[in-house]
């Protein structure tokens, strides 16, 4: 699959599960053992861990199509980082979607400031740079779609192993933006 | 098969009815269902609508980026019932510790379960010492869980040795199990209060199987 292939096909996955009409494939027994040898998924997504964001439902994919790295607010932090290294050298993975959704919680407190505690903290520093890039008092959605563009250069910029395989075009990297009252994605 | 059950998206009022036994039970009867064929077939469409403005999910859980690993339809859930925070090798670190305390905090989960997997690419990594740009420091993550595995003389310790790697996967969730304990003091007191609960999973990937540990 070329990566416009794999760009249309999380699209059409994406029309099936708005319409209500999941294909649901790849799920069965049959599946399960052919990847008892190994996986080659064509894409990754770095998503949230919103339990309404949930991408194997959303691009209607089954097992084996989609590495999934979910983290509060899609960061691209060191171990997701890590992760899509591995997906993209070791597995051939084509596509990397950094998936924002609408009214993401992550992105709402860490525009709301204040202490939350070391390891919250710690997370919420990584949208500091989206707040930044975008007016005070912006609304959510729009710091939102900053973040997941933001997370997605950060990709390129802390990773040479990424960056390589996007700069020979074998690897791209498309942030986009989940409608949580439509279930649409949006590439951005 | 229960109609209800089909069609029912969590509530902030049904979530805070379930304590973390129920919600553990209702992840195991998911599990079972997924390996019976016989996963529900959720309008997803009205699940969308429900939880367009808020979640309630009754368990978060931390699992391996693995494709063949799709927690939500491994548990058979559908939108807004679980949480869910995924990084290669399934261990802990401050942003997915930031995340738990965000699901049981902020979002009133009841239960975290950590999930292994057979198999696990992450594990064979460190069993074999990989090296590779950001990958290095994340698989000595795992290296604690690796040392703790002891094997008699001359067993093999690289990822040919499948037995091994899915032993070091177990340990893995109990250490990072205790490190959660360790490093939240947030869910920590949680867990003291009774509020939530932890437990530890193994996914197995030739039988679909969730076995909780
Ligand atoms: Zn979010
Ligand atoms: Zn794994």
């Amino acid at each position: 699959m070329t990566i416009n292939d794999i760009k249309q096909r999380l699209e059409d996955g994406n029309e099936r599960f708005i319409a209500d009409k999941l294909d649901g494939k790849l799920n069965d027994t049959a599946r399960r053992t052919e990847l008892t040898k190994g996986q080659q998924p064509y894409a990754i997504v770095l998503s949230c861990a919103d339990s309404r964001v949930v991408p194997e439902l959303a691009f209607d994919t089954g097992l084996g199509e989609l590495f999934v790295v979910r983290v509060a607010g899609n960061v691209a932090n060191s171990s997701s980082i890590a992760s899509i290294e591995y997906a993209v050298a070791h597995c051939g993975s084509k596509v990397i979607v950094v998936l924002g959704h609408q009214s993401c919680g992550a992105v709402t407190a860490a525009a709301a400031g204040g202490d939350n505690g070391y390891n919250l903290n710690h997370l919420l520093s990584h949208i500091a740079p989206a707040l930044d890039a975008t007016d005070d008092g912006a609304d959510i959605n729009t710091v939102v779609k900053k973040n997941a563009q933001l997370n997605a250069t950060e990709l390129i910029n802390r990773s040479s192993i990424i960056r390589s395989f996007v700069e020979k075009g074998d690897v791209k990297i498309l942030p986009a933006y989940y409608n949580l009252d439509s279930g649409k994605v949006d590439f951005l | 098969m229960n109609l209800e059950l089909k069609n029912f998206t969590q509530t902030k009022t049904s979530q805070a009815a379930l304590k973390a036994r129920d919600a553990q039970e209702m992840l195991a009867e998911g599990n079972k269902r997924f390996l019976n064929k016989a996963s529900l077939h959720r309008d997803l469409h009205s699940q969308i609508g429900d939880t367009a403005t808020g979640q309630y999910p009754f368990a978060a859980v931390v699992s391996c980026i693995d494709s063949r690993i799709p927690t939500e339809i491994i548990f058979d859930q559908g939108i807004g019932d679980i949480f869910n925070a995924r990084v290669a090798g399934n261990f802990v670190n401050e942003d997915i510790l930031g995340s738990l305390e965000f699901a049981c905090k902020l979002a009133g989960s009841k239960l975290i379960v950590i999930m292994g997997h057979t198999s696990c690419g992450a594990v064979k990594g460190a069993c074999d010492h990989a090296k590779l740009g950001n990958l290095t420091a994340m698989l000595d993550k795992i290296n604690p869980a690796l040392a703790q595995v002891e094997t008699a003389e001359g067993v093999d310790r690289s990822s040919k040795n499948l037995e091994f790697v899915n032993k070091v996967a177990i340990e893995n969730v109990h250490l990072n199990i205790a490190r959660l304990k360790e490093e939240s003091p947030v869910l920590n007191e949680m867990i003291n209060n009774g509020e939530i609960e932890v437990v530890g999973a193994m996914y197995d990937v030739a039988t679909g199987k969730v076995s909780f540990l």
